[in-house]
């Protein structure tokens, strides 16, 4: 059974707030139909307030004690309820089975003012049938309206009879995921915010699991004695939802960049995500526990710096060697298609990262002699000059000349000369 | 990090060409190939002359939109205007098809009348596509290239290596002789500089010469100066509906698709003179341009022994005298006059039509 609730006359948002706070008096999942429409179950009160007429009884003396004048319709299904709810003032309750009896007096238009949306040109062709009420719309046989009107008049007959039997539309509240404590006494030490970290993030991480969610981004901001906000942003390559994985994480990136001053308060914010569930497959290598390897690439870039680790990922654009490090992630240890068909024979070529700068002897325009640093000699035979150029559009443009040499010791060179400065590198050795 | 290369590519010998043989350009596309080319058949027309090439085609992308601008502009500077264009296959890739006679032409336009007309059926008139009986059907007085990038052979190149490719791209050129008969196939060549270009070249090379093919060096032209790159860069980002930070490898590699001189060309191809000697052979097989359209306005039935010219005569006769009256040596004259010119320009079956359509109205 449910009931509706409608209050007319209620263009803003206040009434709504106190219809629904009614309504959750009696059961905690209301549908918000509209801003003046709300519906909830009463089935599981039966066993506690009685029969639908005491249920409805009860309804209305708490709405006349929260000074609602709202219509209250109790039927077998949500829509039901709502037709009656907003065409009836004061109480209207509908046993099992009366639906359509009840529904039959009630003009077209009410199912046309319904939630669900119907074309209204429908609402023409019915009056021009000379259907006037919803009793008139149930009379005829299902396989004829069906047959003129489609699946949105068997809609509307099916409305109109009261047989439409659907779950409520609940709305699911936003759980915070947020943090805050401030200290009676400022901390100088680190060891007893971890502490008092380990318990929040316990705290938060409990929420996340509850809501079947993993943390994609934990926000840290630390209030300073005398100092600026001190703010941290951990982007966890892998969605976690386990408190000592993310203590730990937060832990390595504080005593990397310790705060300037004393302090007096926190607040710790996480954005959740739905965590990514993946299966290994039998025959496939084990792949490191994505908490543990987030905490070997935290210490990895302690190292070597923060911009340094990560997967590398190739730039769409013809400028040579361009790559940018992304976040390593679970999916770099998937195993590739087998592409051992396109394989052919190839030449390999080690790249100098940043190549080398080298001094370059030109004879009719092509390279003679080459000298940077150990690689120094006569070239003996060439190809190119290879040339690129793009991004003009910005300042990173760049315009290259590359020739492929063989020095007079055998060793084969990729060399470039970068146009507009004039200069010339070695880009790389081949194997 | 190691990075592939297919082999060591073969070299350009920069400087060690030592004679200049006429080049001429062959395939180019200009602003009329909407969003693939930057240059206005003008400035082409311009440029050619600039560098002293002797003859150009323009073989826009779907069409012959350009060629009389083209023609136009050519002809008061003096270049020889060719006319060609791209028809699309089934397959995506392009036929750059060249007309070597009035017939050649009118084939083409055909052609290209019948892919728009059949795709506009199916809703994409932008994207017209030929099929292989459409190519046998008007294969006459056509030459075809294998093309660039665009060509069949790079796309079969593209999908497959190694001996699959061979095999391709020799399916795809016997297909190409099949179509259009051996002398009228040009196995085309481009080098803008670029490695896998590069590799693709050595490989057509080889394969030409198993087929005893003609090469045909080209540049495959975009844009008339090394400048114009950026407005294409630009149309290409319009082509695909993307940000030119965004556009990524849809954009030019380098600014080598523009028009070169002969000298730029024999530099370049100065390994494969034949591919530049063959330019200018071809452009002399090209015998059709725009002055040799042909239109002929639609013929009036006679009478047994009147030709056009003296059944108007007699027509205009009859008129003046009753419209001229005296009918004076003046207007007798001006009729003369006006009769030698209507003679000389073969206009004469077009005005007794207008005279029977004259007089069906005033019925």
């Amino acid at each position: 059974m449910y009931a509706c609730l409608y209050l007319p006359g209620t263009p803003n948002g206040m009434p709504k707030q106190r219809l629904v706070a009614l309504a959750r008096e009696f059961s905690p999942e209301v549908e918000h139909t509209s801003a003046d429409t709300v519906v909830f179950s009463i089935t599981p009160l039966r066993a506690i307030l009685g029969p639908p007429y005491q249920i409805a009884s009860e309804i209305s003396r708490r709405g006349y004690e929260r000074d609602l004048n709202a219509h209250l319709a109790i039927a077998a299904n949500a829509d039901t309820a709502i037709l009656l709810a907003r065409q009836f003032a004061g109480v209207r309750l509908v046993a099992s089975g009366e639906e359509a009896s009840q529904l039959a007096n009630l003009p077209l238009e009410s199912l046309f003012a319904h939630d669900v949306p119907v074309d209204p040109t429908l609402l023409d062709i019915l009056h021009q049938w000379g259907l006037k009420t919803c009793g008139d719309l149930a009379a005829l046989p299902e396989a004829g309206v069906r047959e003129r009107l489609g699946l949105a008049g068997v809609y509307l007959r099916n409305l109109a009879l009261g047989h439409i039997n659907r779950p409520l539309r609940i709305e699911s509240q936003e759980a915070e995921y947020e943090e805050q404590l401030e200290l009676e006494h400022p901390l100088d030490r680190l060891e007893p915010l971890f502490f008092l970290f380990g318990r929040a993030l316990g705290d938060l991480c409990g929420r996340l699991r509850s809501q079947s969610q993993a943390a994609r981004i934990l926000d840290a901001r630390l209030v300073l004695d005398g100092k600026p906000e001190y703010q941290c942003r951990l982007e966890f390559p892998v969605p976690l939802s386990d408190s000592r994985t993310m203590l730990k994480l937060l832990q390595l990136h504080l005593e990397r960049h310790s705060p300037e001053a004393r302090v007096m308060g926190f607040k710790l914010r996480i954005e959740p995500v739905v965590p990514r569930r993946m299966q290994n497959g039998l025959f496939l290598p084990p792949i490191p526990q994505p908490d543990k390897l987030q905490v070997t690439l935290a210490r990895i870039a302690g190292l070597v710096g923060e911009g340094n680790v990560g997967t590398p990922q190739l730039l769409d654009t013809f400028r040579p060697d361009a790559f940018r490090l992304t976040t390593l992630n679970g999916s770099c240890f998937e195993q590739k298609p087998d592409d051992s068909r396109r394989q052919i024979l190839r030449l390999s070529m080690r790249i100098f990262r940043p190549p080398v700068a080298a001094h370059v002897q030109v004879m009719d325009f092509v390279p003679r002699r080459i000298v940077a640093g150990d690689v120094k000699g006569r070239v003996v035979e060439w190809s190119g000059p290879w040339k690129t150029s793009g991004e003009w559009w910005s300042s990173h443009a760049w315009t290259r000349e590359e020739w492929d040499v063989e020095l007079d010791d055998g060793a084969l060179y990729r060399i470039y000369r970068d146009v507009p400065a004039s200069l010339w590198y070695v880009h790389g050795v081949y194997d | 990090m190691t990075e592939g290369a297919n082999r060591l590519p073969v070299i350009l010998p920069a400087a060690r060409h030592t004679s200049t043989t006429q080049f001429v350009e062959l395939h180019a596309r200009s602003a009329f190939s909407f969003l693939e080319g930057s240059s206005l058949p003008e400035e082409l027309a311009v440029r050619c002359a600039e560098l002293g090439i002797t003859a150009m085609a323009l073989s826009d992308a779907h069409g012959v939109y350009g060629a009389p601008r083209f023609h136009m502009a050519a002809r008061k500077l003096g270049v020889r205007a060719l006319l060609g264009a791209e028809a699309a296959t089934t397959d995506g890739s392009r036929y750059t098809l060249l007309a070597k006679n009035r017939q050649g032409y009118h084939n083409l336009c055909r052609l290209i009348t019948r892919t728009k007309l059949r795709d506009r059926h199916r809703g994409k008139p932008e994207n017209p596509v030929a099929t292989q009986n459409d190519f046998a059907e008007f294969a006459k007085g056509l030459i075809c290239l294998t093309g660039g990038t665009e060509g069949p052979l790079a796309r079969v190149f593209s999908e497959h290596r190694g001996s699959a490719a061979r095999q391709g791209v020799q399916k795809q050129v016997e297909l190409l002789i099949r179509i259009f008969g051996k002398e009228n196939v040009f196995v085309e060549l481009q080098r803008h500089h670029r490695r896998k270009q590069e590799v693709r070249n050595q490989a057509l090379v080889e394969l030409a010469r198993s087929m005893r093919l003609p090469l045909l060096a080209t540049n495959g032209v975009t844009h008339a100066i090394a400048a114009k790159r950026k407005l294409q860069d630009v149309l290409t980002c319009v082509k695909y509906k993307t940000t030119i930070s965004e556009a990524g490898r849809l954009l030019s590699y380098n600014a080598e698709c523009h028009l070169k001189s002969s000298a730029e060309m024999n530099r370049l191809f100065a390994d494969l003179p034949e591919a530049i000697a063959h330019t200018g052979e071809l452009a002399s097989r090209l015998s059709f341009t725009l002055e040799d359209l042909g239109y002929e306005f639609p013929h009036y039935p006679v009478p047994a022994g009147e030709t056009e010219i003296s059944f108007l005569r007699k027509r205009t006769d009859e008129g003046a005298r009753r419209r001229y009256q005296p009918y004076s040596d003046k207007a007798r004259r001006q009729i003369e006059r006006e009769l030698a010119l209507i003679g000389k320009l073969k206009l004469a079956g077009l005005f007794p039509n207008r005279l029977g359509h004259c007089r069906i109205l005033q019925a």
